[in-house]
């Protein structure tokens, strides 16, 4: 059984808590109680002296480079970050921003303000980008720890973005009642994430207290951003329809307007052929609605085009109903009926030669009335074609990125309010793995001591990166899950690469004791974070 | 004095400012002790037991308070929401350490109150179903299971002490009862 159940175990009493109840003990178990001192407030004001001294000692004593202390935030490689993309806003007016995860910004207008807190107006810079996995989170160099009731964690992440804005190259803060609401692509569902902002002057990430999630289905999803490029922000939610809205919106402006343009075609006017008075001719009154062609002129006839197969006693009929069907070219199917009894004829619209001048002036005027109609109404389909293209082309786009980022069935945003610029991120503080405590000795594939600057830990599965410290070529107290697939991103002292593999890791792990990890170091300088990621393989 | 809303911030203020004088005095530390002991030590008695241990592990939270103190920021929660988290994590770390089995505490109105939240009559049987689907709970969900069904606990305190947000921990919450009530009709 994985839990022990009791039921109605006896209570605490009221006289058991009071005799337990013994400040004197706390306090002197916290005095006794060693303290880490890097734990210790006072450490850092009292101690300061201290740390002065020893960090000179230090630096006598051994013959190492001393080495700068680390920024904050600290990409590793300084020519491979994720790059911001950048936008100009006009801080006057609402915007709406489609970032190419897939992610939206909103801007209200009058969003923007100086650093002495004035409204600013006319065109901001604004630059918005987001990291997704370990790789991202390696690379952005940001502290991934949380300190929460006096136990630290590591984020485990569902996606981060730092956005900012500048006007004239100077840094511009939010209005705070007119706060950029951020919609951020996530590569997960789950609803145990909060939000937290990273304070760099405190240098801690503090918990936001916003719910952040905002499942949708993935087709839900696009129909919500399609609706967004007819400036309708209102996501779908509930239909189940696999069509996307505003897909649906351009299929059917194409569809009306080939169907306008088929209807024009009818009324393409016909030339009426002169009367051959050998041939038999009938005459028909036609509905110009769906004969225009016909009904446009006066007197026209229609003359039998099989005149040897023509049965003329049909004439002396005298019939009750008529039918009247378009054929090729010229050609109608003309159908009598009279009760059971039905005849069909072929046969083509003439004219008296009496009659032909007048019926060229109608046709000249109608044809040229025709082709200005029909131009007209093949640009619209044109242009509603072009427009579907375009929405579909976007669709295209959203969807291969869906695809090749998150490989998932579902496309989820978590929102952000951004009332101050800087790094946001939706997270889960975890515990360190702990199966296996090691110390890790760390070298080169040749055995040579390696000093690292940074060394992290990356478990397949858990989109998380836990930092260790390596003095002196070791890492001691090295924490992994060792039934998992892990893999160690570190950068050499040298600002190299140095990568252990998920193959490499297992066939060097061991669950305790000193365990020596031979890194690859990858010999490149580095000009972009892509150059770098294919190095990162899990 | 009168009026619940002054009567609270008075409390949180007097909190805030204990936590300042102990920040500079731990020995000022023992007033939010003798304040907190008893809700935390039955907190902790809620997910042990023996009342020995339990009465241990409250008095190692305290120490653990006392220590991580000088990192604790006021965000507007009641102190006692931080004290349960630590306990939490102290708990937990026990079991661990020990090995023991994770011990949850049920009396019978908790399995009524769960019971009519699910749905579900209060049988001898039920109850029986329901102590196996519990059996099936990652420890996220009993801390949920514990924290609202067993200790009664108002969504936004629940949030405080998971460090978490309000709407977050509900839509938890009524997922696990589905859960519940899914994994005992299927037994």
């Amino acid at each position: 059984m994985k839990y022990k159940i009791n039921k109605n175990q006896a209570p605490l009493t009221d006289g058991e808590l009071a005799s337990a109840r013994n400040f004197n003990t706390v306090i002197k178990g916290y005095r006794s109680m060693k303290i880490p001192f890097y734990r210790s407030g006072k450490f850092l004001t009292r101690g300061s002296a201290i740390i002065v001294a020893v960090a000179v000692a230090l630096i006598v004593l051994f013959d190492e480079k001393a080495e700068k202390p680390k920024d904050f935030i600290s990409p590793p490689f300084a020519q491979a970050v994720i790059p911001a993309d950048s936008y100009t806003v006009d801080a006057d007016s609402a915007t709406e921003i489609d970032y190419k995860s897939g992610s939206k910004l909103h801007i209200p207008a009058a969003a923007f303000r100086d650093a002495d807190g004035k409204p600013v107006s006319g065109k901001v810079i604004l630059k918005y980008r987001e990291f997704h996995d370990q790789k991202d989170i390696f690379l952005s160099g940001i502290p991934m720890t949380y300190d929460s009731a006096g136990q630290t964690y590591v984020f485990e992440s569902a996606g981060m973005m730092e956005i900012s804005a500048f006007q004239n190259g100077k840094p511009l803060t939010v209005t705070p009642d007119h706060p950029i609401r951020v919609e951020m692509v996530s590569n997960t569902a789950e609803d145990r994430y909060n939000t937290y902002y990273l304070d760099t002057a405190a240098k801690k990430w503090v918990n936001l207290n916003q719910a952040n999630l905002v499942p949708v289905q993935v087709r839900q999803m696009r129909r919500g951003k399609d609706s967004n490029l007819l400036g309708n922000a209102t996501v779908a939610e509930e239909e189940s329809d696999s069509t996307s809205p505003v897909l649906i919106k351009f299929e059917d402006d194409v569809k009306k307007t080939t169907a306008a343009v088929k209807a024009i075609e009818k009324e393409k006017p016909i030339t009426i052929a002169h009367a051959d008075k050998t041939k038999s001719k009938f005459h028909i009154i036609v509905d110009p609605v769906q004969f225009p062609e016909i009904a446009m002129y006066k007197d026209v006839r229609f003359q039998v085009k099989d005149e040897k197969n023509f049965d003329r006693s049909s004439a002396n009929v005298d019939w009750e109903d008529v039918k009247l069907k378009k054929m090729t070219g010229l050609d109608y199917e003309i159908t009598f009926g009279k009760g059971d009894r039905s005849f069909k004829v072929i046969a083509t619209p003439v004219l008296d030669d009496r009659d032909i001048p007048a019926a060229q002036k109608i046709y000249d005027k109608k044809f040229a009335e025709y082709q200005s109609k029909l131009s007209q109404r093949k640009a619209a389909e044109e242009k509603a074609k072009k427009e579907m293209e375009k929405v579909m082309a976007t669709q295209r786009l959203r969807d291969s990125l869906y695809e090749a980022n998150m490989n998932k069935s579902q496309l989820i945003y978590r929102t952000f309010t951004v009332n101050k610029f800087g790094f946001y991120n939706c997270d889960c503080p975890r515990q360190n793995p702990a199966d296996a405590d090691v110390t890790a000795i760390v070298t080169d594939e040749n055995n040579e001591p390696l000093n690292l600057t940074e060394l992290c830990l990356v478990e397949k599965n858990i989109n998380m990166v836990c930092s260790y410290h390596s003095v002196n070529r070791e890492c001691k107290h090295l924490k992994f899950n060792s039934t998992q697939d892990n893999v160690l991103w570190a950068v050499t002292s040298d600002n190299k690469l140095a990568i252990i593999d998920v193959t490499s890791f297992k066939a060097q792990q061991s669950k305790t004791g000193n365990v020596a990890f031979k890194f690859k170091v990858i010999d490149k300088e580095f000009k972009s974070c892509d150059e770098v990621k294919k190095y990162l393989e899990i | 004095m009168q009026g619940t809303i002054d009567d609270t911030t008075a409390v949180l203020s007097t909190d805030d400012q204990l936590v300042l004088a102990a920040k500079a005095d731990r020995a000022q530390f023992g007033i939010l002790y003798n304040k907190y002991f008893d809700s935390v030590a039955r907190f902790v008695y809620q997910r042990t037991s023996s009342k020995d241990e339990a009465l241990d592990i409250t008095q190692q939270v305290f120490m653990q308070a006392m220590i991580a103190l000088d990192k604790y920021e006021s965000r507007g929660f009641p102190f006692s929401s931080w004290l349960y988290r630590i306990a939490l994590n102290e708990v937990n770390r026990r079991f661990r350490k020990n090995k023991n089995q994770r011990t949850i505490n049920i009396d019978d109105a908790s399995i009524q109150h769960v019971m009519s939240e699910i749905n579900e009559p209060n049988s001898e049987e039920k109850e029986a179903l329901l102590m196996m689907a519990m059996q099936e709970l990652d420890e996220d969900e009993i801390q949920l299971l514990e924290m609202r069904f067993f200790e009664k606990r108002p969504f936004k305190e629940m949030a405080e002490i998971r460090d978490s947000n309000e709407s977050a921990v509900k839509m938890k919450v009524y997922r696990l009862l589905d859960k519940l009530k899914g994994i005992m009709e299927k037994k």
